[in-house]
């Protein structure tokens, strides 16, 4: 309001004075202390006889006018109503961005939905590889590296090292060689626990007087290989004889005929003095007896290949039935 | 009423019409629109059928009336730019007015002098003036109908009147 042709009508000296002034004016009253505004409330009041006459209603509104809107019309167009092009291409782009937003709002609600089916998903696997893994190197607790190694030998091929399996697995892979060294440390042992037997049966048959054929045919495989090739060890001679030093329980023990040896009756027994080198349970003793009985004549040592079957004096009682 | 306008009922709308649509009707007049009743119709159309989405009293369903007035002339005026008139506007010439009432002269003339006075007065400052007289909008409601701040309403407004003096006082006092 500082142009050069404002004459002193400027209307901003007294912001607060001026309001009020204005306000009188629009409404059309006449301000006393300013009769320069005079005027203008003249033409105020003049533009307020504009508002004076009611418009007469076109046809569709007089038809609504008197007849009263329906319910259902609420929700349709007008009937007499003209929209410009700019006018509808407004409201179709309108109507494009509600509908587009709508599908926006559905899509980012079923994304949530299934974000949280994936992440879960997600997790599991990633717990399950971890325990896996951590099972497959062998740092769980025992309880639960068992548990793990039993699920997932069950359901895979592979193998995991289980503590309550003692073997090559407990070892790890890449030791075969020293698992070759511990199964021929294990034939060794049996073979001389078949010795031990066979001596004992000797001796157990002898005192008795039983037919000499029956036993011989019955131990029959006199010759049983040693580990040493070149040393075959007789029954008979003077290393076996009862009440001499026995080469398998060590140098000056007599060893007593009556005294039954635990190991022979239960080869087994001997497997907690050699935990390392146990075979596991795909090599059981079973099938690998025929590799160890190569030193051992299969058809001459039917005593030896059973060995649940040779229990102190049964030959003895066989002897004396007959 | 309010509530019997918005379930339909005839005599509701008529009442709502009697009392609005002589301002709606000045509002266009003094605005300028080349057929201001068609244009009253077609507002008083859009909100009988919008009014049962309408919540709020009766002042501020003045102000939704004129904002939907507002923006019913502003589309007229493209319309019209679009398709020019042949003939000029002109009270004279203007065969609706020409009752024989003595009111309707009164306001042929009152219109006259409006709209010449108005007439220098840029659109947004004639859109505050004739809502703020003949709406009797307030100066948030009109910036809510306009779309524009408060502030920038009041400023109008104030440039509004003072170029009015300004015209009054250069042209001498109207009648």
């Amino acid at each position: 309001m500082t142009r050069g042709d404002d004459n002193g009508y400027d209307m901003t000296h007294d912001s607060e004075h001026d309001d009020r002034d204005i306000d009188a004016v629009l409404r059309g009253r006449a301000v006393a202390h300013r009769r320069d505004l005079d005027p203008l409330v003249a033409l105020i009041e003049d533009a307020r006889l504009l508002a004076a006459v009611p418009a007469k209603p076109g046809p569709a509104l007089a038809i609504v006018l008197a007849a009263g809107l329906p319910a259902a019309a609420a929700s349709q167009q007008p009937v007499a109503r003209r929209q410009s092009a700019p006018a509808v291409r407004w409201a179709a782009a309108v109507r494009w961005a509600s509908a587009l937003r709508t599908a926006a709002a559905v899509r980012w609600s079923a994304f949530h939905r299934r974000r949280a089916s994936v992440t879960a998903g997600i997790l599991t696997s990633l717990a399950l590889l971890s325990v896996t893994s951590a099972a497959a190197a062998g740092v769980l607790p025992d309880p639960i590296q068992n548990g793990v190694s039993t699920v997932v030998e069950t359901v895979t091929p592979w193998r995991v090292p289980r503590p309550d399996r003692v073997g090559p697995e407990k070892r790890g892979p890449g030791k075969d060689h020293k698992d070759k060294v511990g199964l021929d440390k294990l034939k060794r042992d049996k073979d001389k626990q078949l010795r031990e037997k066979q001596k004992k049966d000797k001796v157990t048959d002898a005192p008795g007087g039983a037919d000499s054929t029956v036993v011989d045919e019955v131990r029959k495989p006199k010759t049983i290989k040693p580990d040493k090739p070149g040393r075959p060890v007789t029954p008979g001679k003077s290393a076996d004889a009862p009440g001499q030093t026995d080469s398998g329980t060590g140098p000056g023990t007599v060893r007593d005929p009556k005294v039954r040896d635990p190991k022979v009756r239960n080869p087994k027994a001997t497997t907690p003095s050699v935990p390392a080198l146990q075979a596991p349970p795909t090599t059981a003793p079973t099938r690998r007896a025929p590799t160890s009985r190569t030193a051992v004549p299969a058809p001459n040592v039917p005593a030896a290949t059973r060995p649940a079957r040779t229990v102190p004096g049964a030959t003895e009682r066989k002897a004396s039935k007959r | 009423m309010l509530a019997a306008a918005q379930a339909g009922s005839p005599w509701a709308l008529r009442r709502l019409y009697d009392a609005l649509s002589g301002s709606v009707l000045g509002f266009c007049r003094a605005r300028g629109a080349a057929e201001p009743e068609d244009v009253t119709s077609e507002v008083f159309l859009g909100v009988f059928t919008a009014l049962h989405t309408f919540t709020g009293d009766e002042q501020q369903l003045r102000s939704w009336v004129f904002t939907i007035a507002h923006r019913r002339l502003v589309d007229s005026f493209r319309h019209d730019a679009r398709r020019p008139a042949t003939t000029a506007y002109t009270v004279e010439a203007d065969t609706r007015s020409t009752a024989s009432s003595e009111d309707q002269a009164l306001v042929s003339l009152a219109t006259a002098r409006v709209r010449e006075r108005i007439a220098d007065l840029p659109p947004d400052q004639r859109d505050v003036l004739l809502l703020r007289v003949l709406g009797d909008l307030t100066i948030d409601q009109i910036a809510a109908a306009l779309g524009k701040s408060e502030g920038a309403v009041k400023a109008l407004q104030r440039r509004a009147l003072a170029a009015l003096r300004r015209t009054i006082a250069r042209e001498g006092v109207p009648l």
